[in-house]
């Protein structure tokens, strides 16, 4: 196996749920040797089959750290460790004797990373950290209408823990550079609420003068832009920017009609020439009809940003899906080989790996002592 | 100091994605200067989002005077990001092994839609196209509807972020070792971290994707509710809140319902339970059952749209929300940067520029006299105006 960056690296994950845990998984994908600290009924996820993936490579030791004995070894473990990963509400790390100032000052080096849900400041500080909550609250569920509905959507990715893992990972990798080059650690903080606003991005730009935020989705509209019906039933997704110069020569090659591409290409077809737009719109439309979505994706995808819109059971077992190792199997003692996420970021020199699969409650834990070495186990 | 403080980075990305990589570097205080081609329109929303912070600086790369400056800057940098497709960086002569051969140490980070590895690798693609691929638009769509998109560009950001680690990653084994590498992120990465609670299959395994206009949460005590002016979002699945919810003199006809007796008879009528709900909460305004909800200790929420951000103080004092004079633009509302950190804050950095802002002064701190740039200027490498 090839040894990832943060080989050598410790980390201690407290983490309980979606964020943390999801960024003990980004450390250890990366070669990080990650002790997942568990309360004696374990993580709530466990059960979920998302727990094998977010946990896999990690150790996991039970600590109850309501006890004198399990907050010593809280403590000591926290002494030998790089990085400390917490997701509780604000206040409760502290209230638990593992809070920031208390460890941070025991070990200068430490990289004390806190995912609340809400930051200490929010007014919505003592709300728990459930990702619909925090997705409401970040304009997540859209209000859509459909034939059959009229009300915001809800969106079941949970996009605010993933966000704050992959925002807070970021922020290690620099926190980590930062100490090698100058032997100090610190505290790091990325609530939920907070690191969705990096997905919510350009929509939130607004600005005084004239610049109409609209302005690049609609010119990316048209005949060949968008989702369509195919011959199977299934809809193709064709890009904005393979209706413009730069790719549409391409497709209309493949589609076998390069003499559509004047009239297509053309933005005002629509009000100069209604009759001929509204032709070339059913031409259009029909052939889409003459062959499956997949095909069309075969044909055109190589050539042009052209997607069918797969389900996730497609996905899996997508070739190219496989061969990228977008997506792997591991093999899960609870679960058996089981298909999941790979690696989400690629080094060349410093691959890294999955280290395994996730532990079962408390299989490390009577080696926590010894796990870090002596000096863990000698006070 | 800033984390990043002293590191140099070139940034040939366009759109969304590649930029956010350069953009996170430079909020972690990497100098960053993004080198746009001069037919590239620039100062759209999404370039006003991710150029902040950068140098901007025009530079045609197809010819090779530009290409020579390219080289020269090169020689001063630490990392270079490009998310050209794959073979197109290579094809203008600034691919990896030609960089790596003139710069032995440099990190070199690739951002493109499927990755590099596999049938896809060449294959062009956009968020919406990583979405498709990866099953996003379909749930999003729905079990009957067409096709339909994440509310936000959640590949985009999110592969900019993850390239970002991994330039960072490189930088540390870099510190350790003296090696540079090459590192990539994709769109299709990222769309299955995202969905990796459902990217998952096993002997047995069952999956319910929930999805469409018409989905509203995961069961009748996660989901969003209709009060009479406007929409909530109940929390009560975890621990106790269902009892907490009872104590409301509101709820009351529910806590005598046999169908609702235990969590399990509520999962076996959860439809049921939704519509009771449902006309308990058309009742009474948002504020009315939030004031009542968080008094009973019942997580919920209002369900917030974009607008309302602007005016929210909180979102203000947070720095999520930011608002700047911006050079050419005026005042410019944007989002803040979203990690903090103790020592080494990471910082917005400056307002976007207009593109090619810094073109000159870039080429004068590398050593090019007045006369070479006007020879530049003339020949079209840099632009002629």
């Amino acid at each position: 196996m090839e040894p990832g960056a943060l080989r050598d690296l410790r980390v201690l994950d407290f983490g309980q749920y979606i964020a943390g845990p999801l960024l003990g998984m980004l450390l250890a994908d990366q070669g990080a040797d990650v002790i997942k600290v568990e309360r004696p009924d374990g993580d709530p996820m466990r059960g979920h089959p998302a727990f094998a993936v977010w946990n896999r490579g990690k150790r996991s030791v039970v600590l109850d750290l309501h006890t004198r004995q399990g907050r010593q070894t809280a403590l000591n473990l926290a002494e030998q460790a790089d990085v400390l990963i917490e997701n509780f509400r604000p206040g409760v790390a502290d209230r638990l004797g593992i809070g920031a100032a208390d460890l941070t000052a025991h070990n200068p080096r430490l990289l004390y990373v806190s995912l609340p849900g809400f930051g200490e400041e929010s007014p919505y500080r003592d709300l728990p950290a459930w990702e619909p909550l925090v997705g409401a609250v970040t304009a997540t569920y859209v209000h859509r209408r459909s034939p059959n509905s009229d009300g915001p959507a809800f969106v079941s990715l949970p996009i605010s823990s993933v966000y704050a893992a992959m925002v807070s990972a970021a922020a290690v990798g620099a926190a980590l550079f930062h100490r090698e080059r100058t032997g100090e650690g610190q505290r790091i903080e990325v609530p939920l609420h907070s690191a969705t606003f990096v997905a919510i991005g350009y929509r939130l730009v607004r600005t005084s003068a004239n610049v109409d935020v609209q302005a690049r989705a609609d010119r990316l509209g048209g005949i060949v832009a968008g989702a369509h019906l195919c011959a199977d039933g299934r809809y193709l997704y064709i890009h904005g920017a393979s209706a413009r110069e730069r790719f549409l020569p391409h497709v209309l090659d493949a589609l076998g009609h390069p003499e559509w591409l004047q009239d297509l290409l053309n933005q005002q077809l629509a009000t100069q020439n209604p009759d001929r737009y509204q032709e070339l719109a059913g031409l259009f439309r029909r052939l889409m009809t003459t062959k499956t979505a997949r095909e069309w994706e075969d044909l055109l995808g190589p050539v042009a940003p052209v997607n069918f819109a797969r389900t996730i059971d497609e996905w899996l077992e997508e070739p190219h899906a496989l061969a990228s190792e977008i997506v792997v199997q591991v093999d899960d003692p609870q679960y058996g080989p089981m298909k999941q996420v790979g690696l989400p970021l690629r080094l060349s020199r410093t691959p890294g790996h999955i280290r395994g699969p996730a532990p079962r409650l408390g299989e490390h834990s009577q080696e926590a002592l010894s796990l870090w070495g002596d000096r863990v186990a000698s006070r | 100091m800033m984390a990043l403080e002293g590191i140099r980075v070139l940034d040939l990305c366009i759109v969304l994605a590649g930029p956010t990589c350069g953009r996170t570097l430079a909020e972690y205080g990497a100098e960053v200067i993004k080198i746009d081609s001069p037919t590239r329109p620039a100062s759209d929303s999404m370039w006003i989002d991710v150029s902040r912070g950068k140098r901007s600086m025009i530079l045609d790369l197809s010819k090779p005077e530009g290409k020579a400056v390219f080289y020269r800057l090169l020689a001063t940098a630490d990392v270079v990001v490009q998310n050209f497709r794959k073979d197109v960086a290579d094809r203008l002569g600034v691919g990896y092994e030609a960089v790596q051969a003139a710069k032995p140490d440099i990190i070199y980070a690739s951002i493109n839609a499927f990755g590099y590895e596999g049938p896809w690798a060449t294959r062009p693609g956009f968020e919406q196209n990583g979405q498709a691929a990866t099953g996003i638009q379909a749930r999003e769509g729905g079990p009957d509807g067409p096709p339909s998109l994440a509310p936000f560009p959640v590949n985009d950001y999110g592969t900019g972020i993850m390239a970002a680690y991994a330039v960072m990653l490189a930088l540390y084994e870099r510190s350790r070792t003296g090696h540079g590498q090459h590192v990539d992120a994709a769109l299709a990465y990222t769309g299955s971290l995202l969905q990796s609670p459902f990217l998952i299959d096993f002997a047995g395994h069952q999956r319910q994707d929930i999805g469409g206009p018409a989905a509203r949460g995961f069961s009748a005590l996660s989901l969003l509710y209709q009060a009479q002016d406007s929409w909530l979002f109940l929390e009560a699945s975890h621990h106790d809140a269902w009892d907490r919810l009872l104590t409301l003199p509101q709820f009351a006809s529910l806590a005598g319902d046999s169908r609702f007796a235990s969590r399990n008879l509520r999962r076996e009528h959860d439809a049921d339970l939704i519509d009771g709900l449902a006309r308990i909460f058309a009742e009474d305004t948002v504020e009315q059952w939030l004031a009542r909800l968080n008094r009973a200790g019942v997580p919920a929420v209002r369900n917030a749209a974009l607008r309302e951000f602007y005016d929210d103080p909180a979102l203000r004092e947070a720095g999520f929300v930011v608002t700047r004079e911006h050079e050419a633009l005026g005042t410019v509302d944007q989002v803040g940067v979203p990690a903090r950190l103790s020592r080494t804050p990471p910082r917005m950095g400056h307002p976007s520029q207009p593109a090619g802002a810094e073109t000159e002064t870039i080429l004068r701190e590398i050593g090019y006299t007045a006369q070479q740039i006007a020879g530049l200027r003339q020949l079209g490498a840099i632009p002629r105006s």
